[in-house]
């Protein structure tokens, strides 16, 4: 009896530790908000506006099919679809979770509520999983939504129901582990969209770790190393699956290519656990497990220096030593306040966050430039396509908090009297935000100079990709900012942003396609000359991908003059024009929608006139 | 200085504010009271352009709140009920980041701001960090933003609210001193006997209603609420409701009772004059130990005019 009552108050606390009053208010409180049912919503539209017009496509063309043929295709349909929504979905909530539980602490540091939480009997390990669990629970729901429609696509067959559990399996734990993150990371940071950026590149490093410690290990057997170090080339082979199985889009890759496949390890052969997207599962959710536990480690001593008073004495102390370099910097202050504040604002609240980001940096890219061979592709296609990404994440959140930001420390009232006009707040916001992307891209443009100097691109070349990376984060940053005065919440501002560059690379093109085929004009499954154009000029990443591919293997060395757009050769003056075209419809876009959030500016700033 | 004229601001079914007509003179200090929710802040929200109002019109300094917001904004001073300050500056940056957005010429910014540190006697925090400030500082630093680029017109929503007494007392000083420099002010408080002391007219609104606006006499006039005096007799003996019934026979009070061994006597409004109640009671052989006139309270007013209901 006693037994039973300990196993239930065991129990009740474990309960506890998520069910609690934070998971309660999370829950209410998106409740009550309409962006939670617009997300919800849209999400739901794009999938539907993806499967019919998919299926509207290929409905039509199996009127002139035999039925074997029109079973085949119908498999081919269903697998196609499958994997496009369930890459589109693992890609769509690992950027979105981080973003979404990155607000978590940074809201209640901001509005000075951590103090009233601490005078509760709740221990920061309940407050770290209510707020965990009350969040993700917003993205478990946007992949529940996508479900049915996989599960009837299953019907043509082609898809085996492990593969959808897998994919859905993985993008969860995905999220779990993004969601800590983002977590880890609001208790470092004071702005949220700092937090989410930093817990993004953190996902995205450790996504690309497993590879990179392989070809690391790799390389250190071709040193003769592994004498030393007692790794035999058998011994690395064998961690392969383990290594795709760390990386949640290489497991995907993976489940896409082959299918579910074994981890090969004897000793748990037969078990459910010799399935890699498991080990995947289990190594993702343990990760989180492991950063949960820092998380409330952390936010247990945050709460401990909240409790010592906003101005502790050490804080005063680096006041004083500051005090110098702000007065330095109050020079700088001439008839922009707004661009000042925005410019001096810091990303990384602390130098031991700067170092270790600065060494994460410095040896990355130090060990590539020493080992890969730069008259190949790969170290230019990583520094264009993971340049490009990176500044425009960067850009996706970073303007998206710039006025709801005001709003929550409510300052904004207080700007909003002062005589500063409706164009000069935005364009300071924005030029400001120009200028923190600033680094990167100086990173970027240093690297494809050096590799023209060097002979290893063409200058054209080298040009056209910076083109390609500089321009499309103009547009980002505007459609961040007036999405920042749509939404009250700079978090759904952000997500709104993601999903539409999302939407953009990867939509677009794929309703382009879908669209042709329901002109009747070309074969789905072939290749399709204008299809492929229109995805090269619609996402700058296959634009970036065919110059340096292009540039590389077969013009620059051989001094050819062509480059591939699609399946067509074109000249060097004609790939120039598309790229210019792109880049200045990214530009043009961008004036567009900062003028739409001028218009826009009027009515959300509440000023009369 | 300030015209507002039958304004009316809705917010779905809730009337914030109905039907307003208001007017504050130049060098006037006007206190502005009613309950939570009663539509001060919405008021002073339309005058600082932030919020359009529905019907009526507002105008500051001649300039129409709807048509020459740009105007308005150079010659008002904002202060909002909760204030949200950039914490990640220092107070000088703070002021500076103002200064500029208020088109201050740089090189009279470091003056100004000096002198506004100065008279809100924040000068010894100016390079502390915004967030290091007690609550009671960053209320002067929310003063002091107001006043760098020298208002005519200062709106100030609940300006004391949260200070320990001291600091409420610096405040009201502050206050009085932006009066006698010819500013209008609009204040509204919680703390009546703070606007009493500083103000030279008030409005009292409840439900968006104005339900008066007048010099504090006025109100108290209006309201007949008039000077109170307590009188302790030296004899234990005196025929203490016999006395009270006769003051209270006078015209010149309004009630008189017998309370805690005292006289407690409710003049007319208007009546400022006491020394017809000593000629009294001298007349009838009492001899006083102690007589103290109260001047009239304004929450005395304000709970003879106002209901207590909320919206």
């Amino acid at each position: 009896m006693t037994r039973v009552s300990a196993n239930r108050g065991r129990m009740a606390r474990l309960r506890g530790l998520v069910f609690n009053a934070i998971l309660q208010k999370e829950l209410r409180s998106s409740g009550r908000r309409k962006s939670t049912y617009l997300i919800r919503g849209g999400y739901a539209a794009l999938f539907s506006a993806v499967t019919l017009v998919a299926v509207g496509t290929l409905l039509p063309r199996l009127e002139f099919e035999s039925a074997t043929a029109q079973a085949q295709m119908l498999t081919a349909f269903a697998r196609a679809l499958v994997l496009f929504v369930t890459w589109f979905q693992f890609l769509t909530i690992a950027l979105i979770s981080p973003a979404i539980t990155s607000p978590a602490i940074c809201e209640e540091k901001q509005l000075g509520t951590l103090s009233a939480l601490m005078t509760t009997p709740l221990s920061s390990l309940q407050i770290v999983l209510g707020k965990l669990a009350g969040r993700l629970y917003q993205v478990v729901i946007l992949v529940l939504i996508s479900a049915p429609m996989l599960l009837a696509v299953r019907v043509f067959g082609g898809v085996p129901a492990e593969t959808i559990v897998a994919f859905t399996s993985v993008t969860l734990a995905t999220a779990l582990l993004g969601g800590t993150m983002g977590i880890l990371f609001s208790m470092w940071h004071t702005r949220a969209a700092a937090a989410a950026i930093f817990a993004l590149l953190t996902l995205g490093l450790l996504f690309l770790a497993p590879p990179m410690i392989y070809f690391a290990i790799q390389q250190t057997n071709m040193f003769g190393l592994s004498g030393v170090l007692g790794i035999s080339t058998g011994n690395v082979n064998a961690l392969v699956p383990l290594g795709i199985a760390s990386s949640p889009p290489i497991t995907l890759a993976a489940l896409t290519e082959e299918g579910p496949t074994t981890l090969g390890y004897s000793w748990i052969a037969g078990t459910p656990f010799d399935r890699i997207w498991v080990a995947s599962v289990v190594i993702l959710v343990g990760m989180s497990g492991v950063l949960v536990l820092i998380a409330s480690a952390v936010l247990r001593r945050l709460m401990r220096s909240e409790a010592g008073g906003s101005a502790s004495l050490d804080e005063k102390e680096e006041t004083e030593k500051r005090s110098e370099k702000r007065r330095r910097r109050l020079v700088r202050l001439g008839a922009r306040p707004i661009y000042w504040r925005e410019v001096s604002r810091q990303w990384i609240e602390s130098r031991f966050q700067l170092g270790i980001l600065v060494f994460v940096l410095a040896t990355t890219f130090g060990y590539a430039y020493w080992r890969i061979d730069l008259s190949e592709e790969p170290m230019h296609l990583i520094m264009g396509l993971a340049g490009l990404g990176v500044i425009v994440l960067l850009a996706s959140v970073q303007t998206t908090g710039a006025i709801s930001g005001e709003r929550d420390a409510q300052t904004w009232d207080v700007l909003m009297t002062a005589p500063v006009s409706t164009w000069r707040v935005l364009m300071d916001k924005y030029l400001a935000s120009v200028v923190r992307l600033w680094p990167i891209l100086f990173f970027v443009a240093a690297h494809f100079a050096f590799s023209a100097i060097a002979g290893h691109l063409s200058w054209l070349g080298a040009a056209m990709v910076l083109m390609l990376v500089a321009t499309p984060p103009m547009l980002f940053l505007a459609t961040g900012l007036l999405l920042s005065m749509i939404f009250r919440k700079g978090v759904v501002a952000s997500i709104a942003n993601i999903c539409l560059i999302l939407a953009m690379w990867g939509g677009i093109p794929v309703l382009i396609v879908f669209w042709t085929e329901l002109r009747g004009q070309h074969n789905y499954y072939s290749s399709d000359n204008t299809a492929e154009m229109v995805l090269h000029v619609t996402s700058p990443l296959g634009l970036i991908g065919s110059i340096i591919t292009d540039d590389i293997s077969m013009n620059w060395r051989t001094r050819g003059n062509t480059f591939n757009l699609g399946d067509e050769s074109v000249k060097r003056p004609v790939m120039f024009l598309v790229v210019a075209g792109v880049s200045a419809a990214h530009l043009l876009l961008a004036g567009g929608v900062l003028a739409i959030a001028r218009r826009f500016f009027v009515r959300c700033s509440g000023r009369t006139s | 200085m300030i015209e507002i004229k039958g304004v009316t601001k809705e917010f779905g079914k809730l009337v914030a504010v109905d039907d307003l007509t208001l007017s504050v003179g130049a060098g006037e200090v006007f206190g502005f009271i009613g309950p939570n929710g009663a539509g001060k802040s919405t008021t002073m929200k339309i005058l600082a352009c932030l919020l359009r109002p529905d019907t009526g019109s507002a105008f500051v300094d001649g300039h129409s709140v709807m048509s020459e917001g740009d105007a308005i904004r150079r010659i008002l001073g904002y202060m909002p009920d909760v204030l949200g300050v950039y914490d990640d500056l220092t107070v000088e940056e703070y002021l500076h980041f103002f200064a500029a957005a208020f088109n201050l010429p740089r090189k009279q910014r470091k003056a100004t701001i000096d002198g506004v540190l100065e008279l809100t006697d924040l000068t010894e925090k100016k390079r502390s960090m915004v967030e290091s400030l007690s609550r009671g500082m960053k209320q002067r630093l929310g003063v002091a933003r107001v006043l760098v680029h020298d208002p005519k017109v200062l709106l100030l929503d609940e300006p004391a609210s949260g200070l320990d007494p001291r600091a409420r007392i610096e405040m009201r000083e502050l206050l009085t001193e932006l009066g006698r420099m010819g500013k209008c002010l609009i204040v509204s408080s919680h703390i009546l006997t703070e606007l009493a002391q500083m103000c030279s007219s008030i409005g009292i609104i409840e439900r968006g209603k104005l339900l008066f606006a007048g010099s504090i006499d006025e109100a108290y006039r209006r309201m007949g609420v008039g000077d109170r005096v307590r009188i302790r007799l030296e004899s234990a003996d005196a025929p203490l409701e016999a006395l009270s019934k006769a003051i209270a026979g006078d015209e010149r009070t309004q009630s008189s009772r017998v309370a805690d061994g005292s006289i407690q006597i409710e003049l007319v409004p208007g009546q400022t004059s006491h020394h017809f109640l000593i000629e009294m009671l001298i007349a009838r052989g009492q001899r006083i130990a102690a007589f103290t006139p109260e001047a009239p309270r304004l929450e005395d007013a304000f709970l003879t005019l106002t209901k207590g209901q909320v919206q």
